[in-house]
């Protein structure tokens, strides 16, 4: 399959930061729910998305965890990287070039458009569109377990070098934690 | 002055006005999120709630649409559907959503907690209203405490809410909400 092709065109960048939106269709109404934020990504392994509006939530994966800290509902929630847990988009294009060709048939479909399908019976997600221009990476588009569009828009992107430094998280005090164990 | 209404009555008599006001609310849609927690799982999830009459229709999906799934129910079946994987369930029995997918959650009084009002039938624990908002309520060895409120058109309704029982607590943040006329 392309996954080579694809795995190029991610190579190209090991330190990515940048704006996002993200439009979301439910089936049945053409009304979009749009949310926005900001993402970092650091290959491999590596990758944040803070969504600041409406809702307020940030979702950070190291190789080692993935945490997910809900501002508005005050919840944060750990889970084992290394886990069965089905990747996500983002893991997707945080990944390795092993995780990726492994457990996706990639299809390139032109103008530097990628379409990945997840080769798992039990995944998060139906499908996943990555496209790119001129080797920079400009948006995404998902098709969810239930047929519903989440297209992903990202600019003012930044390749300046991120560390690991960049991917800490601690808790805040009072919320509630839930720590899968390993 | 033994005989004018103190403010308890009138409070009284204007919350049941409301609550009544709210039980008669038919078709509705909060839109938010949800935190389920208990003692081996915690999850959270955006969330549309949309009732019709006793129907529930609940679409949960985390960040980039992961795990979308819909939940539908009549109060009798309960439907899971997730990607090609489609789940029915009878729910009549006490236990038997715990007992299918290992969340004990009260599916029958949430359409009423969600709305600021208890569950019709089942005896309410004692009812704290203040300023005509039910604030916490005890039902069914449920805590549920109304953290927040809006007002969306003509109707006041919770936009926080945590629900308590054992080990199993649940956390609700609705941003929107459409009711009967604007649906």
């Amino acid at each position: 399959d392309d996954s080579e092709a694809l795995l190029a065109q991610l190579s190209g960048t090991e330190s990515l930061q940048g704006n996002f939106i993200q439009q979301q269709y439910h089936s049945d109404s053409s009304v979009a729910i749009k949310s926005t934020g900001r993402f970092k990504l650091l290959r491999p392994g590596y990758f944040s998305w803070e969504i600041e509006s409406p809702d307020s939530q940030l979702i950070i994966a190291t190789p080692e965890y993935l945490w997910q800290h809900d501002r508005d509902l005050e919840t944060v929630t750990r889970r084992p990287m290394g886990g069965s847990q089905a990747m996500s988009p983002l893991q997707v294009l945080g990944g390795d070039a092993a995780a990726l060709s492994e457990q996706y048939q990639v299809t390139a479909q032109g103008q530097g458009r990628f379409l990945l399908t997840p080769q798992a019976e039990q995944s998060a997600f139906k499908s996943l569109v990555v496209s790119f221009a001129q080797q920079q990476l400009i948006g995404m588009e998902i098709v969810d377990n239930l047929g519903q569009r989440v297209v992903v828009d990202f600019s003012r992107l930044d390749r300046s070098p991120l560390s690991a430094a960049d991917f800490d998280f601690s808790p805040p005090p009072g919320a509630d934690l839930f720590y899968y164990d390993e | 002055c033994a005989s004018s209404p103190t403010a308890t009555d009138s409070a009284q008599s204007s919350w049941g006005q409301r609550s009544l006001r709210l039980a008669q609310l038919q078709n509705w849609q909060a839109e938010g999120k949800l935190a389920l927690r208990n003692a081996g799982q915690a999850e959270s999830a955006n969330l549309l709630w949309r009732q019709r009459g006793k129907h529930s229709e609940l679409q949960l999906s985390g960040p980039l649409g992961m795990a979308a799934t819909r939940i539908t129910s009549d109060g009798k079946t309960l439907d899971i559907q997730r990607g090609n994987e489609h789940q029915q369930m009878d729910i009549s029995s006490p236990h038997a959503i715990q007992l299918n997918t290992g969340w004990d959650l009260p599916l029958a009084a949430l359409p009423y907690w969600l709305r600021g009002i208890p569950q019709p039938g089942a005896a309410p624990g004692e009812l704290q209203i203040e300023q005509e908002l039910l604030r916490s309520l005890q039902q069914d060895g449920w805590q549920v405490e109304f953290q927040g409120y809006a007002t969306f058109g003509t109707y006041t309704l919770p936009t926080r809410l945590q629900v308590k029982r054992g080990a199993t607590s649940a956390r609700l943040v609705i941003r929107h909400w459409l009711t009967g006329d604007e649906l």
